[in-house]
């Protein structure tokens, strides 16, 4: 449905905010634009939406090029990052205005509007001024208003970025159920992964201007395709690795070798070592690796801790709450389960 | 303790004066047009009110102040439009260059428009020679249109300045919005844009009316006998006609009619510097894309500049080149001479150190009340520097609330009155004080502390008071948290203010009219003499004194526009 074809944008000569970008979005799907700030995500928005114009490369929508409609005239949705809710107009005026630049009938407009409120769970709202709603209400009657016309394509710059993280939690699953109920394309933008995760069925990861990786969240997740996707979505435990011609399925560390669960390309790499991906054992034992606790801090459901492995390197690993007590200083001996590690680029 | 009541008698200080120097005259005018041999007289009043003359002259105060203000506000717009909006080369220089007519003195704009485009002017004297006339072709300057085109030449920058800023603090993301919901060029400006600059353009087009309306010496100078304002009648009654009632009558209308105005345009100002985002953003300007936008930015300010600055730019040409002589000084060297039969009482240059002086006198007195003033308008709780107390925020916020909101348009009263009434007053009120020269630096002090005020009160309220108290719980003592903090960032706005006051004392020309001894003249007071008087050589100097003039006021802008915090809520 969306096409973008070899995007570049700067603001600056010589400073491409976006680079090459290449990007199909289908029908009916929600695409997660994650990514660092600075990283051209919400430029990539902004682009689309006609707000801003290329330097090089073309946007195609249902086969059309993009590039003479005018803004107004290209009846997608956008959902700011601050909402940019009219002042002066009331709640129910805001929720109306894109149905009124549509010429929508009057008789039309009032049960729209109605339908619109109700879907965001703002029954009754219409009247009330802007200045009368909480973050999370606003954030609503923006979603609204930007539904209300019917786009073809919804574009969401960090909308959950200006609440608290119990309404964010609240609202993550909420945004994902609205849209879906409308069957409405959409392009969302954020640099929280959880968010992503939790709203999109594609993640495209954005790093300085161009795609780094892009796929299904449970993909990107299990599988990041480098180390800056890595460290981006969270993970902490990056090692060097070497791999031999002559065993190819062990990967060399700095803590030791690590099995693989199959042979792998011969080379440097990065290592991920997920965060439960460690067995503790309760003695040591030939082939078990062997590292000094740092820190442990107790996090609800799991404890974090903290490792010096005897190279220096610093793991950080989650253990499950009935491991008993840690001490701070002692040598914990563990195996790396081979199903929890993954080879980078 | 004796500190203490030292200090609130300062605090008073700035009350004190107006009740002396500006309420009590005007009192006396009151009771002047009130009282006739002892007795309550309405009748009188009501005679003058209800001559058909008055009508006539309320009349055309009226239309034309509105007239103005529309084409003013008209001309005004667009250019705000492009300040606002567009990055381009010189831009801070072209701003200062718009706002230089503000400043001018009423009689050097009255000789520059005069010097371009009157019936000796240097247009029509380019007109005949190109078109080989015998009558000069443009009359303008003998037609109202003069003293409209004087009106906007003095205007525009208070609408660029003021629209302007308000502009560019309107957030870009709701055009953005509008124009995704399917808004085009004509239905945003009138669906968001306009909206939402209502306020803001009605404020400033009130002051400008205001302004307007309480012309004087553009409409002496440029009107002759055929127009006159309301100011222009008070001067004539009381200076030409001798009828103090009459005079003191039509005052009271003045000071009515232009209380009403400030009033609503204080409330207005209030409600237009509310924010209407929660979050707004600083819109981000851009360069003009395209030749056609480059060519219609351009085009714009040229016509700005050109309208703008030609008059001054006559002024100061003619004032070296009057006559058949060429390029020459000899009107600058006669400043110099006091020639006997001269128009001038004294010797120019002495009127030039006459108004040096007052500006100087005026400068410190209305500094020191307008910072006193200042800091008794501030409406959030602010500790008073030195006396150590902070005003309670726990008892009666309502009462406080009512005083300062009172206190607004009273300490700019002085602003909106007539400066022709202020003097009439101190003739009538000041008794045997009536000769002393003083008088003319204390109407320049009543006269130019309410812009001081409204320079210094932004500057002290965008004081973050979590700056004082860090600093108070750090262990910095009320006097010595006032000399860290709030000094240097205050520093610069008494500046502005300092030099607003000197160039405002140095070119006010109604009240000192009628204030001032004859033997210590001013150099507007001596302009306007000269002005007047037939003779080249009269004409000739009354140009230097004036390029002069201009030139002093100009410098006087740049140092203002150098040391001046942003723009938003100026006036």
């Amino acid at each position: 449905m969306l096409e973008l074809k070899d995007i570049t944008k700067s603001y600056t000569p010589g400073n491409p905010v976006l680079r090459d970008i290449n990007l199909s979005v289908a029908a009916g799907d929600i695409v997660c634009l994650l990514g660092p700030s600075g990283c051209g995500k919400t430029t990539l928005l902004r682009v689309v939406a006609g707000l801003e114009k290329l330097d090089s490369g073309a946007i195609f929508f249902d086969q059309v090029n993009l590039a003479p409609v005018e803004i107004h005239k290209r009846n997608f949705g956008f959902m700011f990052q601050e909402y940019a809710l009219f002042p002066h107009k009331s709640v129910g005026q805001n929720v109306a205005f894109g149905l009124r630049m549509a010429d929508w009938p009057a008789a039309e407009i009032k049960p729209r509007v109605a339908e619109m409120l109700d879907l965001v769970d703002l029954q009754g709202y219409a009247e009330r001024t802007i200045f009368e709603l909480s973050g999370g209400e606003r954030q609503r009657v923006a979603l609204a208003r930007s539904l209300a016309p019917n786009p073809r394509l919804l574009m969401l710059d960090e909308p959950l970025g200006s609440l608290d993280r119990s309404l964010r939690e609240e609202l993550m699953t909420e945004l994902r159920i609205i849209l879906k109920e409308i069957g409405v394309t959409a392009l969302y933008v954020t640099h929280d992964q959880e968010e992503a995760f939790a709203i999109a069925d594609q993640i495209v990861l954005l790093n300085a201007g161009k795609i780094e990786q892009s796929g299904p969240p449970a993909e990107v997740y299990a599988q990041p395709g480098s180390e800056f996707a890595a460290r981006f979505l969270g993970f902490q435990n990056l090692l060097t690795t070497q791999i031999h011609a002559a065993d190819p399925s062990v990967a060399r560390t700095s803590i030791g070798p690590i099995t693989l669960l199959q042979p792998s390309p011969v080379g440097t790499h990065t290592l991920l070592i997920r965060p439960d991906a460690l067995i503790l054992l309760p003695a040591p034992q030939p082939d078990a690796h062997s590292a000094v606790v740092r820190t442990t801090s107790f996090r609800g459901d799991h404890v974090r801790v903290q490792f010096d492995a005897t190279t220096g390197v610093t793991l950080t690993v989650q253990l499950p709450v009935d491991v008993g007590v840690i001490q701070t200083g002692e040598t914990l001996y563990f195996r790396v389960d081979p199903k929890k590690v993954v080879l980078l680029g | 303790m004796l500190r203490r009541l030292a200090l609130r008698f300062l605090y008073s200080l700035p009350l004190l004066f107006l009740v002396f120097f500006f309420f009590y005259p005007l009192a006396r005018i009151l009771q002047r047009s009130l009282i006739v041999d002892g007795q309550l007289d309405l009748g009188s009043v009501f005679g003058t009110l209800t001559a058909p003359f008055v009508w006539k002259v309320l009349w055309f105060t009226t239309w034309q102040a509105a007239l103005s203000t529309l084409c003013t506000v008209l001309i005004g717009l667009p250019l705000a439009y492009i300040f606002s909006h567009y990055e381009f080369p010189g831009k801070t220089i072209i701003k200062a260059l718009i706002t230089v007519p503000f400043v001018m003195p009423t009689v050097v704009v009255a000789a520059a428009f005069t010097t371009l485009a009157g019936s000796n002017g240097l247009l029509n004297q380019w007109l005949e020679a190109a078109f080989l006339l015998n009558e000069p072709p443009l009359q303008i300057m003998r037609s109202v249109w003069g003293i409209l085109l004087a009106h906007v030449f003095y205007n525009v920058s208070v609408i660029v300045r003021t629209v302007g800023g308000f502009w560019s603090n309107l957030n870009p993301r709701l055009s953005e919005a509008a124009q995704v919901l399917g808004a085009n060029r004509l239905r945003l400006l009138r669906e968001v844009t306009l909206p939402l600059l209502l306020p803001s353009i009605v404020a400033a087009s009130l002051l400008v009316f205001l302004f307007c309306f309480t012309s004087f010496g553009v409409v002496l100078i440029l009107g002759g006998l055929r127009f006159a304002t309301l100011e222009v009648e008070i001067y004539r009654q009381a200076v030409s006609l001798f009828n103090l009632p009459a005079a003191a009558t039509l005052s009271l209308l003045q000071i009515a009619i232009t209380f009403a105005i400030m009033t609503v345009y204080t409330r207005l100002q209030a409600r237009a510097s509310r924010p209407l985002e929660m979050n707004s953003q600083t819109r981000m300007t851009n360069r003009p894309s395209g030749a056609h936008e480059w060519l219609l930015l351009s085009g714009a300010l040229l016509a700005a500049l050109i309208l703008l600055l030609s008059p001054l730019l006559a002024l100061a040409w003619r004032s070296f080149t009057l006559g058949d002589a060429g390029f020459t000084l000899q009107y600058y060297a006669e400043l110099t001479v006091n020639r006997r039969n001269s128009a001038f009482f004294v010797a120019p240059l002495v009127a030039v150190r006459n108004s040096l002086l007052y500006a100087l006198m005026t400068m410190c007195l209305s500094l020191i009340l307008g910072i006193l003033s200042a800091y008794l308008l501030v409406r959030r709780p602010t500790t008073l520097p030195l006396l150590g107390d902070t005003v309670d925020r726990t008892a009666r916020p309502a009462k406080r609330k009512f005083s300062s909101a009172l206190l607004d348009p009273i300490f700019l009263l002085p602003l909106g009155t007539s400066a022709v009434t202020l003097g009439l007053g101190y003739i009538i009120a000041m008794g045997s004080l009536r000769t002393s020269p003083l008088l003319v630096p204390i109407a320049h002090t009543l006269i130019a502390t309410p812009f001081v005020v409204r320079t210094f009160l932004p500057a002290l309220r965008s004081l973050d008071p979590r700056l004082r108290e860090s600093a108070a719980v750090m262990g910095a003592s009320p006097s010595r948290v006032w000399r860290e903090i709030d000094l240097p960032l205050l520093f610069r706005a008494a500046l502005v203010g300092a030099v607003f006051a000197f160039t405002i004392s140095l070119g006010e020309f109604g009240a000192t009219l009628l204030v001032t001894r004859p033997d210590i003249p001013t150099m507007p007071i001596v302009i306007f003499r000269a002005l007047g008087e037939p003779g080249l050589l009269n004409y000739g100097q009354a140009l230097a004194m004036s390029t002069i003039l201009m030139v002093v006021s100009a410098i006087g802008l740049v140092i203002i526009e150098q040391f001046r915090f942003g723009d938003v809520g100026e006036f």
